[in-house]
């Protein structure tokens, strides 16, 4: 439930990234076929990945584990989730994985960064436009 | 059966935490921006296209400006 938000969010933000020169791409941890059906189910238009052995999650300090999907605060902010429409579907990929943004380049310059702390926490797609707007013009 | 298992298990913590009174910090923390440095950490490593082909990380900002989504699983 909390992917397909995290889905619906990126996607609400993806024209206006593309207006700023920013490409979107999202990687995810389940297999091709995964991400084929994840993309059609969705409508994701930008790039999409996997990594399956979760290498690139590792390396960007991204955070795992029972607690950070299953605790409490995870669980009462599924509870507002909920509230607002989205329902656990069946997921695909790493259960205990969490997630994060990144806004990068050209280079090795980060422009934005945001690791997920929980299930649930996810950066604000405003502060994310607002990062690639003030890093336009370079 | 597995959407039901996680459904059920997903409930039965939402009412554990609301009989204990638990409560979600509210807001969204941002984090700082990290330093370019970390990018080392990821040089070398690759990520799989959907037709199954390796494809370099680095290659994806080498040239241009990305938002680069993790996400927490395809469901």
């Amino acid at each position: 439930m909390f992917a397909r938000q995290q889905a619906a969010a990126i996607i609400k933000i993806q024209a206006e990234l593309n207006t700023l020169g920013v490409s979107l791409v999202a990687i995810g941890n389940g297999s091709p076929e995964q991400a084929r059906d994840f993309a059609d189910k969705f409508g994701f238009t930008g790039e999409l990945f996997v990594d399956e052995g979760l290498q690139t999650y590792k390396a960007f300090g991204l955070k795992r584990g029972f607690w950070k999907t299953l605790g409490p605060a995870s669980v009462v902010r599924g509870f507002k989730t909920m509230g607002q429409g989205f329902r656990q579907g069946r997921s695909a990929g790493d259960l205990w994985q969490q997630g994060g943004i990144f806004v990068i380049g050209p280079g090795n310059r980060i422009l934005f960064s945001h690791i997920n702390e929980r299930a649930g926490d996810q950066a604000d797609p405003k502060a994310v436009l607002e990062a690639c707007r003030i890093n336009s013009n370079i | 059966m597995q959407l039901i298992v996680m459904n059920r298990i997903f409930i039965g913590l939402l009412a554990g935490c609301l009989v204990m009174g638990c409560t979600a910090k509210s807001g969204i923390k941002e984090k700082a921006m990290k330093n370019p440095q970390m990018l080392e950490a990821v040089s070398g490593l690759t990520v799989r296209n959907l037709e199954g082909k390796s494809v370099s990380l680095e290659a994806l900002w080498a040239k241009r400006r990305v938002a680069i989504v993790f996400l927490r699983h395809f469901g």
